[in-house]
């Protein structure tokens, strides 16, 4: 009888050994499979808190690049970013004869640098972004791009936020070319004063291209005195007569339209042109017209097809 | 005859015993392997992040790395930036590694002579100076 149990006790004994081996590695497993997911957990987080420090880290140079390329976009246009004042070809006009339109231009730049802003933001998919407003501080060259609220990183089960404030050191001395165009634009009519000086030399019966090449000089005569007054500034004029409306009865009864353009030449930064397409260091020039004379007439306009950036 | 089933059961009860021993240990071996390769990986991963989120925060001659490599890109300047290895070389500790950008002018903006680097690789999303059809370009850095 002894015999006989002996192989079915070796059995059991194996099994009840096997059974005990296989709890030992079995809760084992489960602390290793723990584990193994907790690492994967944190190597997730400490991954999501770093491509938060990536966004973070490009929000300083978006804002800058948001400010220089907003500058010099509603420069161009005449310190306006949408056109709701007579234009012609996305160029404001800043004095029809007595009646002037000089813009808010910080509150415009604000609004068109928060608009490229958010296209910086919007390349970040994976992070949502409170709304923003925009301040420069004109003196201490402080641009503050600021919220109340945090971007959040969402990634499965859990959510990363960090405060997005951004304060960035900026250049603002482009801003003299707006001081130096209403100086000489909007408080004086410089124009009406070389028209006048035109009106004054000639005849009715002269001929345009006579009146016409009169004004021209003038123009660029007045040109000269400026860029000889403010060229040490750091600051250029160009200006160009665009179209002469003359009376019929009387060529040197005349209104004219002139293209005034004040660029700062002191630095350059690289922003995109529109008509141009292409980003490169360019420098910050204001462009306006003036339509002024002793012709009671309308300027001439034509639309923009210029993007508006608009937040 | 009796001796001979004797062994047989006793032989079968050894045998699934070290089956049912293997059964259970080799997975927990690969999963251990597994586990250690993963930390591994996660850990240099993490350091290829911290050497390119490193180099992007340094500042060279007053200005940011970031921004020397991101003016660079859009103006596709290759000059504004050779200094780039030798910050690399520091941060790294002389590992070999390789940094590109998505939209290069060249193949690599930086790279270890003499060493493919192939194991680990960090991406950072770059803005650009501002151009609408190309606001931000993608950085790797790849180490060891």
């Amino acid at each position: 009888m002894k015999k006989g149990i002996g192989p079915l006790a070796i059995a059991l004994i194996g099994i009840v050994v096997a059974i005990a081996v296989e709890g030992v590695y079995l809760a084992n497993f489960v602390i290793r499979s723990e584990f193994s997911t907790r690492v994967a957990g944190e190597t997730l987080i400490v991954q999501s808190i770093n491509e938060l420090e990536f966004v973070k880290r490009a929000l300083p140079p978006a804002a800058t690049y948001s400010y220089y390329q907003a500058s010099y976009y509603t420069a161009s246009r005449g310190g306006y970013d949408s056109l709701d004042v007579q234009s012609y070809s996305c160029i404001p006009y800043w004095r029809v004869y007595t009646e002037t339109d000089y813009p808010d231009y910080r509150t415009r730049l604000s609004s068109s640098l928060l608009s490229i802003f958010s296209e910086y933001l919007r390349q970040f998919d994976k992070v949502t972004f409170p709304s923003f407003t925009a301040e420069i501080d004109e003196d201490s060259g402080r641009l503050s791009v600021s919220t109340s609220d945090k971007m959040r990183y969402s990634v499965t089960n859990y959510q990363i936020s960090d405060d997005p404030n951004v304060g960035v050191q900026v250049d603002t001395g482009f801003f003299r070319i707006y001081e130096l165009g209403r100086e000489n634009f909007i408080d004086v009519d410089r124009i009406r004063i070389s028209i006048d000086n035109v009106i004054g030399s000639h005849y009715c019966t002269d001929l345009k291209e006579t009146i016409s090449a009169a004004l021209s000089t003038e123009i660029s005569n007045l040109q000269s005195d400026l860029n000889s007054h403010y060229s040490s500034m750091g600051v250029s004029f160009s200006l160009s007569v665009g179209s002469i409306q003359y009376d019929p009865d009387c060529n040197s009864t005349f209104a004219a339209s002139v293209l005034v353009n004040v660029r700062d030449t002191s630095k350059q930064y690289m922003v995109y042109d529109y008509n141009e397409m292409t980003t490169k260091n360019r420098y910050i020039g204001l462009n306006f017209y003036v339509f002024s004379g002793n012709y009671d007439a309308e300027p001439p306009t034509r639309s923009c097809s210029q993007p508006v950036k608009k937040s | 005859m009796k001796g001979f089933l004797i062994f047989t059961i006793a032989a079968i009860g050894i045998i699934v015993f070290i089956g049912i021993v293997a059964m259970f240990l080799l997975p927990i071996g690969i999963l251990k392997m597994h586990t250690i390769v993963t930390v591994e990986r996660a850990y240099n991963y993490d350091n290829a992040q911290s050497y390119l989120l490193t180099l992007l925060s340094k500042t060279h001659g007053g200005d940011f790395v970031y921004n020397d490599i991101s003016y660079s890109l859009q103006a596709k300047d290759p000059l504004v930036i050779s200094y780039v290895k030798a910050e690399l070389d520091k941060i790294t500790d002389n590992k070999c590694y390789k940094l590109s950008s998505a939209i290069n002018y060249t193949n690599n903006i930086a790279m270890k002579q003499g060493c493919t680097p192939v194991k680990y690789s960090a991406q950072a999303k770059i803005v650009l100076p501002y151009n609408p059809d190309r606001l931000t370009d993608t950085l790797t850095l790849v180490i060891e």
